[in-house]
């Protein structure tokens, strides 16, 4: 049985080293989540984070343990919470959004930050941007192969330009 | 930056159109989607202000449309409800941002602002893909073996060269990209990498 933990936060990053923060826990979640099993996404939109874990209970209970307390950001406010899941939504665990949109702005600004209770409508449209997340592909996966002759380093600068649009 | 505001709404396409012209934007309407697709492969890359729903061709179907032939455009979706499911679904797409109706003229003109930003970087990217074809293989190499800055001595002794021929091929790159040294075209093969 698999368990969950989905919840919203205000992040205490400063804009001019948000990025190289932000891909500094992506890169430790990317080696500690695969470690764990655990697989999801994280969202980032102005100032708020969105993150869905998905994994064994005590895979779970130990990462929300720590990210709890993560000073990089406050008020972790949980969502959703629990086990008695049978399939897993993401298949692997990723940086799924981080830009200026409204949109994503208006989603995760609707959260009552620190309330133990949200609205449905605001629940449900969390949940919802994850799961379609889960369910349509990596922009990333289908992005054009280099030329030949063409130098690059794949993983560091895809994450940055992840980062930046 | 052109604008494109495509929305079967006519109040709300010239509202719309008048403001982001008063902001300084060279604006075109359509009244539909497939009006604009029919001229899309023809006009200047630029930022799409675009109805979720139109009765022909409706806002995603515009944006796939567009994906496929590589237009070059950006998207800015606007819809009259909160469609959750849509608004992901064309952001993961591409769409530079999905507001919901009515909203302040503001929000639409922040993400034009993003939309050219964008545009902008794409438009540095190619051009540095393109300078960066006149390189010989053997000159991109160098250029790349040379990534964050590093001395010649290293570059020689990776690529089993001499100092001496290192430092030809540098400057012959610094030439053929109109750099002003090789920080200068170090930069520029990074803004392709990017
Ligand atoms: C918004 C946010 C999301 C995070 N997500 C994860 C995560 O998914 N996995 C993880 O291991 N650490 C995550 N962290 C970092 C943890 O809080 C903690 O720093 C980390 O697990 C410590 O790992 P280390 O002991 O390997 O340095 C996150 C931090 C923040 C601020």
């Amino acid at each position: 049985m698999l368990w969950r933990w989905i919840y919203v936060s205000q992040s205490m990053i400063g804009a001019e080293t948000a990025d190289a923060v932000v891909a500094r826990i992506l890169k430790g979640s990317a080696v500690n989540n695969a470690a764990l099993g655990v697989t999801g996404a994280l969202v980032m939109g102005r100032g708020r984070f969105a993150q869905f874990l998905e994994g064994s209970e005590e895979s779970i209970l130990h990462l929300k343990g720590r990210i709890s307390v993560d000073r990089r950001h406050a008020q972790a406010t949980t969502i959703e919470f629990g086990g008695g899941y049978q399939a897993r939504q993401f298949a692997d665990w990723s940086l799924a959004y981080a830009g200026p949109s409204n949109f994503f702005a208006q989603i995760l600004g609707r959260v009552q930050l620190g309330q133990s209770q949200q609205k449905p409508s605001v629940r449900d449209d969390i949940l919802m941007v994850f799961s379609e997340f889960a369910a349509t592909p990596q922009p990333g996966s289908e992005a054009p192969t280099p030329a030949k002759g063409a130098h690059r380093t794949p993983r560091a600068s895809d994450e940055a330009r992840e980062l930046r649009n | 930056m052109n604008v494109y505001v495509v929305d079967d709404d006519a109040e709300l396409r010239e509202s719309l159109a008048s403001y982001l012209g008063g902001c300084g934007y060279a604006v075109q309407m359509f009244a539909s989607g497939a009006a604009f697709l029919s001229v899309a492969e023809d006009l200047t890359p630029g930022c799409i202000v675009l109805d979720l729903r139109m009765p022909d061709l409706d806002g995603l179907a515009l944006q796939r449309a567009l994906c496929e032939m590589q237009s070059g455009h950006q998207i800015v979706l606007l819809s009259g409800y909160g469609e959750v499911q849509q608004a992901v679904r064309a952001i993961r797409a591409g769409a530079i941002d999905f507001l919901t109706k009515p909203c302040p003229p503001e929000q639409v003109l922040g993400a034009v602002e993003h939309a050219r930003a964008n545009l902008a970087q794409v438009r540095q990217r190619e051009d540095a893909k393109i300078l960066l074809k006149r390189l010989t293989e053997r000159e991109q190499a160098i250029l790349h073996a040379s990534a964050g800055g590093k001395a010649s001595k290293q570059v020689a002794h990776e690529l089993s060269l001499s100092i001496r021929t290192i430092e030809a091929h540098r400057s012959r790159i610094i030439h053929k990209l109109g750099a002003q040294n090789f920080a200068g075209a170090l930069l520029i093969a990074q803004g392709c990498d990017s």
